[in-house]
């Protein structure tokens, strides 16, 4: 479902870091990935992220929500820093900060740049049926994601989803996934005939090709700023 | 006239054994045609336009499209023919707009700069060029079936065929797609052939209409022939246009009305009535 969310996240966005090309915000996150793995202190990996949250903050995205998604890699982190980590309590911050970091610049990257840009960018590298593969993948996730949503709330309206009956539950919700599965063989059929009819004979066109505009800047020079101030702590 | 497609007593078995025939009269499309196919649901319609897609083979009958069977030169028959289906989220496979309308036409090898200017015109006709950089699931209904239809008629195909394409919008995008078909069947001369159930739009959006009745083309005439028949349209489960089933009412009060199918029509024989000779 988060999915859906951090598209249109990305789609609707207008900030300055929205505008920007995704090859160059894509550079950014490499950048930052650097940073995250050359920084040597937990000073330098904590400024890192003060900078990234500030990004967070100036591009209009929702911290609090962003910040629930950086949990997960925080909490496995954590089991790793407190197993692996014996006695030396600055390693095991570092460990919990650097997937922090690397998480957020990961969010904060897809959370301002639509899949459609990126995959147009990744097609000039990957074969063509790889990137058409996920651009249909991309539209009937949306479908089926709007299909799955009409049959749970159906489900829970007509009294199939009790907070106590935990079996009744789990038995009517695989049958509704077991429906999804037949909706999407269905669908996933009308698709290959439209594509047959409109003539695809191998390419779905993404035109979206990244041009460089002077939003390209912003995200360039913070990705440099952020590694060169990381290496110099 | 031109013949484009001639169906002839099919039938057509589907895997789960469900029979469908379509016997009776010969089903023909002429060039420049706007035709409307109206039956109830479960009479063929959608089993009749899969066969003039060539999508299905009939088991018997003749289907011809282009003076060709549209199975066998599937590829042949799909570079002429436009198709709009009932789902169009499903038909929208590019990930923008202008992906999307380009999508045949860069699959057919037409060269990037020729199709830009296709694209162009074809969004510039439908007045959708503001949205040529949307992601398609981000918009209306009405937008993605004008995008739906733009990606079928960028080709310029001599036929187009719409399943039911007013089903689930509201009456300006109606009013919208409407326009939107005239106006490319004027310009580009394409036939159109329409299923639909929307039948107040029929008078203003057909020359011609049939009436499929449990897989039988009951009838078949220009929509003040069709649509003033009541006995067909009521054996057949379908409702008479208001204005229809209105002045049939005012007929049997013993009033000296017509049956009239469009509101202008209506107007007029409403004036007469009144005595309104519009001088004031």
């Amino acid at each position: 479902m988060d999915l859906a969310y951090l598209d249109h996240l990305a789609v609707q966005g207008e900030s300055p870091l929205h505008k920007a090309s995704a090859p160059a915000k894509l550079a950014f996150l490499a950048l930052c990935l650097a940073g995250v793995i050359m920084a040597r202190s937990v000073l330098a990996a904590g400024l890192e992220i003060a900078v990234l949250l500030a990004v967070i903050w100036w591009a209009r995205l929702p911290l609090g929500r962003l910040f629930h998604y950086t949990l997960y890699p925080v909490f496995f982190s954590s089991v790793f820093a407190l197993a692996g980590v014996e006695g030396f309590w600055p390693s095991g911050v570092m460990v919990i900060l650097k997937a922090f970091g690397a998480a957020l610049a990961v969010i904060l990257v897809i959370c301002s740049t639509s899949y459609v840009e990126v995959f147009a960018f990744l097609g000039r590298f990957l074969p063509t049926i790889v990137v058409d593969g996920l651009l249909v993948t991309y539209r009937s996730f949306f479908q089926l994601l709007s299909k799955m949503g009409n049959l749970f709330r159906t489900i829970r309206l007509r009294g199939g989803y009790s907070p106590l009956a935990l079996f009744r539950n789990i038995r009517n919700y695989g049958a509704a996934l077991g429906l999804i599965f037949i909706h999407s063989w269905e669908m996933a059929e009308r698709m290959y005939k439209i594509m047959a009819l409109r003539g695809y004979q191998g390419g779905i066109p993404s035109g979206n090709k990244a041009k460089f505009s002077p939003y390209d800047l912003l995200p360039l020079g913070l990705g440099t700023a952020i590694l060169v101030m990381v290496v110099s702590i | 006239m031109r013949e484009l497609a001639r169906v002839r007593c099919l039938r057509h078995v589907y895997p789960d054994r469900t029979e469908v025939c379509l016997c009776g009269l010969d089903f023909v499309v002429q060039e420049k045609d706007r035709l409307v196919v109206l039956g109830p649901n479960g009479s063929g319609k959608t089993t009749l336009l899969a066969h003039l897609m060539g999508l299905l083979e009939p088991v018997e009958g003749e289907v011809e499209v282009f003076g060709t069977n549209p199975c066998k030169d599937f590829d042949l028959v799909r570079r002429r023919l436009g198709v709009v289906f009932q789902n169009v989220d499903e038909q929208i496979i590019g990930p923008t707009v202008w992906d999307d309308v380009a999508f045949s036409l860069l699959n057919n090898g037409i060269p990037v700069d020729e199709a830009c200017l296709m694209v162009e015109e074809i969004l510039e006709d439908l007045g959708i060029s503001h949205l040529r950089n949307k992601i398609p699931h981000y918009l209306s209904g009405g937008e993605k079936r004008k995008v739906a239809l733009a990606g079928a008629m960028v080709m310029k195909p001599e036929l187009l065929i719409l399943d039911e394409p007013f089903t689930g919008l509201d009456p300006k995008s109606k009013g919208e797609i409407l326009e939107a078909l005239l106006k490319l069947n004027e310009k580009y001369g394409t036939a159109l052939v329409v299923t639909t159930h929307e039948i107040d739009l029929v008078p203003v959006l057909a020359n011609k209409v049939y009436v499929l009745d449990r897989g039988n083309l009951v009838l078949c005439g220009t929509p003040g022939e069709v649509l003033t028949n009541l006995e067909v349209l009521q054996k057949a489960c379908l409702e008479p246009p208001i204005l229809v089933e209105l002045f049939r009412r005012l007929a049997d009060r013993g009033l000296a009305v017509g049956t009239p199918i469009t509101m202008e029509e209506a107007e007029e024989q409403l004036l007469l009535l009144v005595g309104y000779s519009g001088q004031g």
